[in-house]
This record gives C-alpha cells, sequence and structure tokens, in this order.
C-alpha cells in the first residue's frame, strides 16, 4: 500500500506526462499544417 | 462547493445533462446517436441518386443536384456516420476496457462532440439554401473534391464544405489526441500495452494516423480556400498552379481515411469472434502488428487513386508494387479471425452473424482491391462503377458491418437490456441480401464500362442499374428495422447481466449492465 | 423491355469467358451465405441470389458480364489480365471461405463442439499454415501477376516508339475537341442526343448518351499518339474497347496510345467529374482502313476551305439565325436552358440579360471587355463559360452572338457578320 505523499505524486507525475503529451501531440500538427503549406508544393511536383 | 459535488456525482437533469456532458459513457452515447442519426441522412441522399439512376434518362433530379446528393452522402457517411460512430465506441469503451476512470481530457472531449452537430449544418445549409434561390447549393464535387478546377468553380457550397472539412478535422484531433494520451497514461496497474484489448490497439493506432493525415487534409482545404478567395495560385492552373498537386495532398489524406474507417472494425471482430466462439482471440501479437504494418503502408500508397493521372512511369510501377503489399498484413488479419473460431463452440447470435457478415464482404472488398493496383488494368477499372462496387464493399460490407456488429454486441451493455434476437437475424440476413443486391451488379455495370458520378447513362447499363436501384430502396428500408430493435430494446428489453454474453471477456463485462455513471474510481489490478 | 433489347443489341463479347465470369459470380455469392447457420436460416440469401442471377441473366447480353470487346493490343493484355486476377482471387475467396464454412458447420456448439484454449500456431504445421498465405500473395503480387504487369505498364505508357501519328484531344466543358496537327484539321465534338430524349419527352435511341455530332476518325492498324489536355476543369478520355484511359489536366500535355486492329464504331464517355455535363460527354471512334481515312481527310480539308470561304461572305440574318438556333439547342442549353432562362445560382439567364443587351464593340471597333461577343469568345475565368473562339469557327461565334441578342424576348435588333468575328480574333 502506497502512504499519502507517494499516491499524489505519482498523480503529479501522470499529470505532467499527460500535459506533456497533449503539447507534443498539437505541436506534431501544427508542424505537419505548416509544412504542407510551405514543402510539399515544393517536393511533390518532382512526381509529376 | 455543494453544486460542484452534485455535477460530479450525478449528471444534471434534462437537456443540460447531454450540453455539459463530460462523462466518457454519455459523450459515447451522444456520439454513437450523432453517427446513427447521420447514417439515416445519408442513407436518404443516396436514395435519391438511386431514384435517379433506376431508369435511363432524367427523371428526377437536375445534373448539378444529382451531384450534390452524392457529394453529400460521401462527406456524411465517412465523417458523418461511420467515424462518429467509431468515435462514439472508443469514448464508451476504452476506459471501461483499460481499467480508467474516464477519458484524459473530458473536457476536451466535450468540446470534440459539440463541434460535429455545427459542422454537420454547415455542410447541409448550402443545400437547402438553393430552395430559397440563394447560392447554387452544396459542394458538387466528389467527397475528396479531387476536381482542383471543378473546385475553384464552385459556388457558396464549396466554401462550406471547406469550413466544414476544417471543423471536423478539429474534432477527429481533439478526438485522436484525447485517445492517445487516454491509452498511452491511464491504463490500470498491470495493463501493459500488450495486454490491451485489440479494439484499443486499434484505435490508438487509428489515432496516430488521424494525427499525421489530418492536418494535411486542413491545410489542403486552406490552400483551396484561399486560392478561391486570396488570390494564391496552388492549385489553379491557369495561372501556373497545380492541379495535380491538390490530389496529391488529399490522397494522402484520403488513403490512410480508409484504414481510418477501417481499423476500429478490425479491432473489434477478434473481441466477437472470440466471444461467440467461446476462445481466446487467436494470434493477438501477429494482429497487433499486422496493424501497425497496415498504419506504416497506408502513407506510402495515396497515388494509386490516381493512376490515371499522368504519372511517370517509376511512379506508377512504385505505387503499384507499394498498394499490393497490403494484402500481406491483410491476409494476417484474416487468417487470425479463421483462427478465433477454428474449433470453437460458436452460437450465432446477431453480433456474431454481422462479425462474420464482415469477415465475407470485407474479404470480397479487399481481394478485389488486390486486383484495382494492376497499372494497366486499372485503365479500365479507375472512376468506374467497378471501383463505387469496390469500395462499398469495404466501407460498408467492412466498415457498417463492424459497427452494427459493435452496436448488437455491446447494446445490452450500454443499456442494460437485450434486444429482440429474432428481428436482430432478420435486420442482418436482409442486410446481407440486399447490400449484395446492390453492389454486385454496379461491379459489372463498371466492367462494361459505365464511369461513376454520372447522372444519367447508356442503355447498355440499364439492366444492372435497375437490379441494383431496388437492391439499395430495399436495403434502405431494412435499416429502419435497426431504429426499431434499438427503440424497443431501450424501451422493454428483458433485463441483460453483466456478463451479457457467455463466452464474453474483458474487463466491461466484469460491470453490471448497465456500468454506473463512475467506473473504476479506483483502477482494477490487471493480472 | 425496350431499354433490355437495346442492351441485347450492342457489341457482343467472347462468349466462353463471360460464362465464365458468371459463374465466378455465383461462386462468390454462395461462399458469402455458407459462413452461418443451418440451411433453414439460408434461405432467405438464396433466393436472393437466385432471384438477382435470373433476373439480371435474362435481362442482359452477355457482354455485360466482362470488358467491352478490346480492340487495341493494351485493351488485349488488360483482359486477360483482369480475367486472369479474378480467378485468382475468387479461387482464394472459395478456398478460405471453404475453410470458414467448414469450421462453421463442425464447430458449434449445438452440435456438442468443445472449445480449444490455443491463441496461435502450436505445431511445425501450423505455423507452415501460417505462413502460406505471405508467400502466396507475394508469388502472386510479385512474380504470378506482377511482372506481366510491370511490362503491362511499360508498354502502355511507352507512347513514342514508332508512332506514326499525332492526334490531339483538348476537352473543355463539356465537348471534347479533335485536332490533327500534321493535317491542320480540326472539330469540335459534342454530344448528339437531344435534351428532349434526355428528359423523357422523345424516344431514346440505341446508342443514347453515347453519340456525337462530330466522331473522331482513326485508321486502323496504325500507332496512333493521343496528346491531352483541357481548358477548364480536369476531365478524363476513356474508350473501353481501347483499354486507355487518361486524364485530361489543365495547364499540362498528357498522353497514350492506341492501334486499333478492327474497323469500327467505338463509344466511351467522360470518366472525370467535371461538373453537371459531366454525364453528357460521349466519345466517339470511328476506325477505318488506310484509304477511307485518308480520303476523309481530302474531304474534311475541302470543308475546311470552304468554311474558310464561308467566313469571307456576307451572311444574312435568317441564316445566322437558322444556323445559331441549331447550335443553342445543342451546347449553349446544357447550362443556359431552354428559352434563355439560366438556372439560378448556377447559371445565368441570357433573357433579358444586361450583357446580351449591351453593347459589344466600342466605337473604334474593338471588343468591349465584359461585353457579349467578348464573353463568347474568350469566356469568364473561373467559370463554366469558356472561350469558344478557340473551338467555334467564325461562323458559329457570328450566329450563336445574333441569335442570342434576338431571341428569349431580346429584341436588340443588331447582327454580328463572320467577318468581324474574323478580325477580332
Amino acid at each position: 500500500m502506497m502512504n499519502e505523499p507517494e499516491v499524489t505524486n505519482e498523480h503529479e507525475k501522470r499529470e505532467r506526462r499527460m500535459v506533456q503529451w497533449v503539447v507534443a501531440l498539437v505541436l506534431f500538427v501544427a508542424v505537419i499544417y505548416a509544412v504542407t503549406f510551405i514543402k510539399l508544393p515544393v517536393w511533390l511536383p518532382a512526381l509529376k | 462547493m455543494t453544486e460542484a459535488i452534485t455535477t460530479h456525482d450525478h449528471p444534471p437533469a434534462g437537456i443540460m445533462r447531454w450540453l455539459t456532458a463530460t462523462n466518457h459513457k454519455d459523450l459515447g452515447i451522444l456520439y454513437m446517436s450523432f453517427g446513427g442519426l447521420m447514417f439515416f441522412i445519408g442513407g436518404a441522399f443516396i436514395m435519391a441518386v438511386r431514384a435517379e439512376l433506376l431508369l435511363p434518362g432524367l427523371q428526377l433530379l437536375s445534373p448539378g443536384m444529382y451531384n450534390q446528393l452524392f457529394t453529400l452522402h460521401a462527406l456524411i457517411m465517412v465523417f458523418g456516420a461511420i467515424m462518429p460512430f467509431a468515435t462514439g465506441l472508443n469514448n464508451y469503451l476504452i476506459p471501461l476496457m483499460i481499467g480508467a476512470p474516464d477519458m484524459a481530457l473530458p473536457r476536451v472531449n466535450n468540446w470534440g462532440f459539440w463541434i460535429l452537430p455545427f459542422a454537420a449544418v454547415l455542410l447541409l445549409i448550402p443545400f437547402f439554401l438553393q430552395f430559397f434561390g440563394i447560392g447554387s447549393g452544396a459542394s458538387a464535387a466528389g467527397w475528396v473534391m479531387h476536381n482542383t478546377s471543378l473546385d475553384l468553380q464552385s459556388g457558396i457550397g464549396m466554401d462550406f464544405a471547406i469550413f466544414t472539412i476544417h471543423l471536423l478535422g478539429l474534432s477527429s484531433l481533439t478526438g485522436a489526441i484525447n485517445v492517445v494520451v487516454t491509452v498511452l497514461n491511464m491504463r490500470a496497474p498491470g495493463m501493459t500495452l500488450m495486454k490491451m484489448p485489440l479494439f484499443v490497439w486499434a484505435w490508438l493506432i487509428t489515432a496516430f494516423m488521424l494525427i499525421l493525415v489530418i492536418p494535411v487534409f486542413s491545410a489542403a482545404a486552406t490552400m483551396l480556400l484561399t486560392d478561391r478567395h486570396f488570390g494564391t495560385h496552388f492549385f489553379d492552373a491557369a495561372n501556373g498552379g497545380d492541379p495535380i498537386l491538390l490530389q496529391h495532398l488529399i490522397w494522402f489524406f484520403g488513403h490512410p481515411e480508409v484504414y481510418i474507417v477501417l481499423l476500429p472494425a478490425w479491432g473489434l471482430i477478434p473481441h466477437i469472434l472470440a466471444t461467440f466462439s467461446r476462445k481466446p482471440v487467436y494470434g493477438y501479437r501477429a494482429q497487433v502488428y499486422a496493424l501497425w504494418a497496415i498504419c506504416f503502408l497506408s502513407f506510402l500508397v495515396w497515388s494509386h487513386h490516381m493512376l490515371t493521372s499522368g504519372l511517370p512511369l517509376a511512379a506508377e510501377v512504385y505505387f503499384m508494387y507499394a498498394t499490393m503489399a497490403i494484402s500481406i498484413p491483410t491476409s494476417v488479419l484474416v487468417f487470425c479471425w479463421l483462427g478465433a473460431i477454428w474449433r470453437g463452440a460458436m452460437t450465432f447470435e446477431t453480433p456474431m452473424l454481422f462479425a462474420l457478415g464482415f469477415v465475407a464482404h470485407f474479404g470480397m472488398g479487399a481481394l478485389t482491391g488486390m486486383i484495382l493496383p494492376d497499372v494497366a488494368v486499372n485503365a479500365q477499372y479507375h472512376n468506374s462503377y467497378v471501383i463505387v462496387s469496390h469500395f462499398h464493399y469495404t466501407f460498408f460490407g467492412g466498415g457498417i458491418f463492424g459497427m452494427m456488429a459493435a452496436l448488437y454486441y455491446w447494446l445490452p451493455k450500454f443499456t442494460g437490456r437485450m434486444f429482440d434476437e429474432k428481428l436482430g437475424r432478420l435486420h442482418f440476413w436482409l442486410t446481407v441480401i440486399f447490400f449484395n443486391m446492390t453492389f454486385i451488379p454496379q461491379w459489372f455495370a463498371g466492367l462494361d464500362g459505365m464511369p461513376r458520378h454520372i447522372a444519367d447513362y447508356a442503355l447498355r447499363f440499364s439492366a444492372m442499374n435497375f437490379i441494383s436501384s431496388l437492391g439499395a430502396f430495399l436495403l434502405g428500408l431494412s435499416q429502419l428495422l435497426l431504429v426499431y430493435i434499438v427503440v424497443k430494446c431501450v424501451r422493454n428489453g428483458p433485463k441483460a447481466t453483466g456478463q451479457v454474453w457467455e463466452g464474453a471477456q474483458g474487463l466491461e463485462f466484469t460491470l453490471p449492465s448497465p456500468p454506473p455513471y463512475h467506473t473504476f474510481e479506483t483502477p482494477p489490478l490487471v493480472k | 423491355m425496350k431499354l433490355i433489347d437495346a442492351a441485347i443489341h450492342d457489341e457482343s463479347v467472347i462468349k466462353k469467358r463471360s460464362i465464365r465470369l458468371f459463374c465466378c459470380s455465383r461462386r462468390d455469392g454462395a461462399a458469402s451465405f455458407r459462413e452461418t447457420g443451418p440451411i433453414r436460416k439460408q434461405l432467405p440469401l438464396w433466393f436472393g441470389m437466385v432471384f438477382l442471377l435470373f433476373v439480371s441473366g435474362l435481362a442482359c447480353a452477355q457482354s455485360i458480364w466482362d470488358f467491352q470487346e478490346p480492340v487495341t493490343p493494351v485493351a488485349r493484355d488488360s483482359i486477360t489480365a483482369s480475367v486472369d486476377f479474378m480467378r485468382i482471387i475468387m479461387g482464394i475467396y472459395a478456398a478460405v471461405f471453404a475453410i470458414f464454412a467448414y469450421s462453421i458447420f463442425k464447430h458449434r456448439k449445438s452440435s456438442g463442439a468443445r472449445p480449444g484454449a490455443f491463441t496461435g500456431p502450436g505445431t511445425k504445421w501450423q505455423w507452415a499454415l501460417a505462413i502460406s498465405p505471405f508467400l502466396l500473395l507475394i508469388y502472386i503480387d510479385y512474380i504470378w501477376m506482377g511482372i506481366p504487369a510491370f511490362h503491362a505498364i511499360a508498354q502502355m505508357e511507352d507512347t513514342r516508339t514508332a508512332a506514326e501519328m499525332v492526334v490531339k484531344v483538348t476537352a473543355s466543358q463539356w465537348k471534347w475537341q479533335y485536332e490533327y496537327p500534321e493535317e491542320n484539321i480540326k472539330f469540335v465534338s459534342t454530344i448528339a442526343t437531344t435534351q428532349d430524349q434526355i428528359h423523357n419527352r422523345a424516344a431514346k435511341g440505341e446508342h443514347y448518351l453515347q453519340e456525337v455530332d462530330n466522331p473522331l476518325i482513326l485508321p486502323t492498324n496504325k500507332k496512333i499518339r493521343i496528346l491531352l489536355t483541357s481548358t477548364d476543369v480536369i476531365h478524363s478520355w476513356w474508350v473501353p474497347s481501347f483499354g486507355v484511359k487518361r486524364d485530361a489536366v489543365p495547364g499540362y500535355l498528357r498522353e497514350m496510345w492506341v492501334n486499333i486492329e478492327k474497323p469500327g464504331i467505338y463509344r466511351g464517355q467522360c470518366a472525370q467529374l467535371c461538373g453537371s455535363g459531366h454525364a453528357f460527354m460521349p466519345i466517339v471512334v470511328e476506325a477505318m482502313a488506310e484509304p477511307q481515312f485518308k480520303e476523309w481527310l481530302a474531304q474534311k480539308k475541302a470543308q475546311g476551305a470552304a468554311a474558310e470561304s464561308a467566313a469571307g461572305k456576307a451572311w444574312s440574318r435568317e441564316e445566322l439565325m437558322a444556323k445559331g438556333d441549331e447550335i443553342y439547342n445543342r451546347i449553349c442549353i446544357a447550362c443556359h436552358q431552354a428559352g434563355g432562362a439560366g438556372l439560378p445560382g448556377a447559371f445565368p439567364a441570357l433573357a433579358g440579360s444586361k450583357i446580351v443587351n449591351g453593347p459589344f464593340l466600342d466605337k473604334d471597333g474593338r471588343l468591349i471587355k465584359d461585353g457579349h461577343l467578348d464573353r463568347v469568345m474568350n469566356g469568364k475565368a473561373g467559370t463554366a463559360m469558356q472561350a469558344f473562339k478557340n473551338t467555334f469557327s467564325d461562323v458559329e461565334i457570328a450566329a450563336i452572338v445574333t441569335y442570342e441578342r434576338n431571341s428569349f424576348g431580346n429584341h436588340m435588333g443588331d447582327m454580328v457578320q463572320p467577318a468581324q468575328v474574323k478580325a477580332l480574333r
């Protein structure tokens, strides 16, 4: 059985990890959205 | 304080319960109901299309109206019906399956859902405005809007569709991020990744696919919008833009989208087969790897949707061979489904029937998909009714049959009541018969040279279209039976046990039916 | 039954192949009902399938069970590959679902089966069985069908080697323009089916929606390189008997080739959603032996010279109105509708239109920007209204403008002469 401080600690750690995941995923989305604008028009014509 | 406590313990009464819902079960129900509603709206649109195609000549619709109807049918079915229904299932089931109290981001979850009705209204507004003489109707350029210059010359319907796509994208992204964060952080102790139910795996992979392709789709739509209104020339051939670029962007989204629709179904089928065979899931690891493999390959094959657009030889050869490779991980899934029922003790309740129907019809869709990438032959198949038939075998035979199986399988769990088994079976058989009656003739009409998207056809295609239309009407009618079954189940079905099905396994079946409003507040211990 | 008769009249295809496919379809349906339950429960599906096959078998000519008759090397290759591939997948389907069906019959709870507890292949044999689909599919995809497919693509894409003739196809909403660059011949091909036939006010002909005013004429037994482009949206040129389909993309020149082995009339249509007229953009190709083709070329050239001189003469109002009426009801009507009423929100009305009822030349005799004649000759960017000077002759432009200014309740009273149009090009 875990005692009280450890439980909060565990909770906090998990919360922090979740926030990190959300931020990372949102950034990832933003990067792809931007890259589509900036880079793909340059890369893809090579496929024509 | 008191207020805060009441909203946490009991849902507020009436409409506010649904408007302010952050509970994953409430949101799951909302998503699924929305998906169901859209399924019937999208179905109604295609009934009008099939009525026009019943006989040669224009009887009911103008060609412009016809184009709007099939475009709306496709957008609504893919983005309004199948995807939200699958999202509803994940909302309801993922926390129960991994032993979490709720999704990781409940308020984002609420937001993600409530975007959807607005998006749907936005998509449909121009369609209804045209009857009052405003605008030229809804988007009429096909669901992926792949004919660039046609998009550029369309009326306000296209702008509404572009905004709808952004909103739907936002909704899907919130949902996908929620799934990833929940699955990676909220699993009960002992629930390692490789112990997760396959449905959770399938949704985790789906979520990653969404996160990768939705931004591309949104960006393409934004570029189209700026081309239409703000003087850019990404795609506009008359000003040096590249119409093919839009096709590349949209199919880079569009092909993974097919798997986004199918993966949730692939994930839940093994559960159902295992339950009614009274056996553990067969080939768990193999299926997880196969799903990842399909996810990976789906990003590398988009141009097989554009094999007639004049790609260079090397690209054609590459996309042909890469596409054929998808048949290999798919065969692993089929093998595992076979393994799931082999030497089981099978019974054939409605969910099992739909699961087996899924295997039989998706099998046809997958196998016909093996022929299509052959570039030289694709010249005959591309944009013909062969394609229409093929992708309905995957989307309806795969996606919809899968969702139906899931609905019947978990409905007693959601409602606490059993549905009418006899009617369920009747619904299954009617669906199978009329589904095939609709789409087998379309295959042959396509072989004979009938292109898709046409409002009227040459006489040589009349017999096939006549049969197909009759099948479609009956298929549409028999889906109304589903509404009756669900209503009857919710109203006065006999009480369901927590176990529901004799062979059912998984954490959700350790709870009573329906599960209490809050579950797993203290995480269960998974061995 | 009339429709059905028409279908039977159509080109028939090799009988054997049709029957073979017919059987495949039944087998494949049969497998799909095998998987569930006792015979009693399969009855509805049986009836469904039998009904379907009976009705369709009765109603349709055999030709509709497969591709249309192939008349080029590429088309012959693709029909062979298609039929082979169909047999392979039907074979796989039958094999896999035979196992499913066996399991469903044998491993039922009601027949006292006891469930196994295995979760993966256990013995060597089972592993071999699990690996076999991999090997089989790799063999089919990359060797059996894959290698011929590679050669077929290489053949299909080799448009230049030994090409003996070039034809340029320019698509626009909703017609095709055919050009023989070496002969300096150019004409437009539009649908010949009338609006009355489409709206069920007149009987439909045998080739309803697949008939045109000016078919593309091609010689047989010659490798013809076809260049494709479009003036507005993406279209796709498809004649099933030739086994080729290629998109016509604005801003690009795409290419393909055909070598027609048999004289005859071959029909197809646009295969890319291109707006509201998509269903009404047929392609008709008449293939004839080299001497007849030469004769046709000479005739066409003589016609061209006559049109040239016709543009020089002064036309009377009646002549222009009659010709304009004919062109309007063939082409313009698709958008601007009968009586010039237009479609609100989509296509502007011509009756009472400001542009039609306004001046079209300024005092120096130049085109007024966005005036009536300018619109017809140069089109309106970003809409379905295209630059008709690319596809219409001087006489045609003069006739249509004169007609529109003096019809649908428009009474401008003026007229345009072909010679004026010629000078303004």
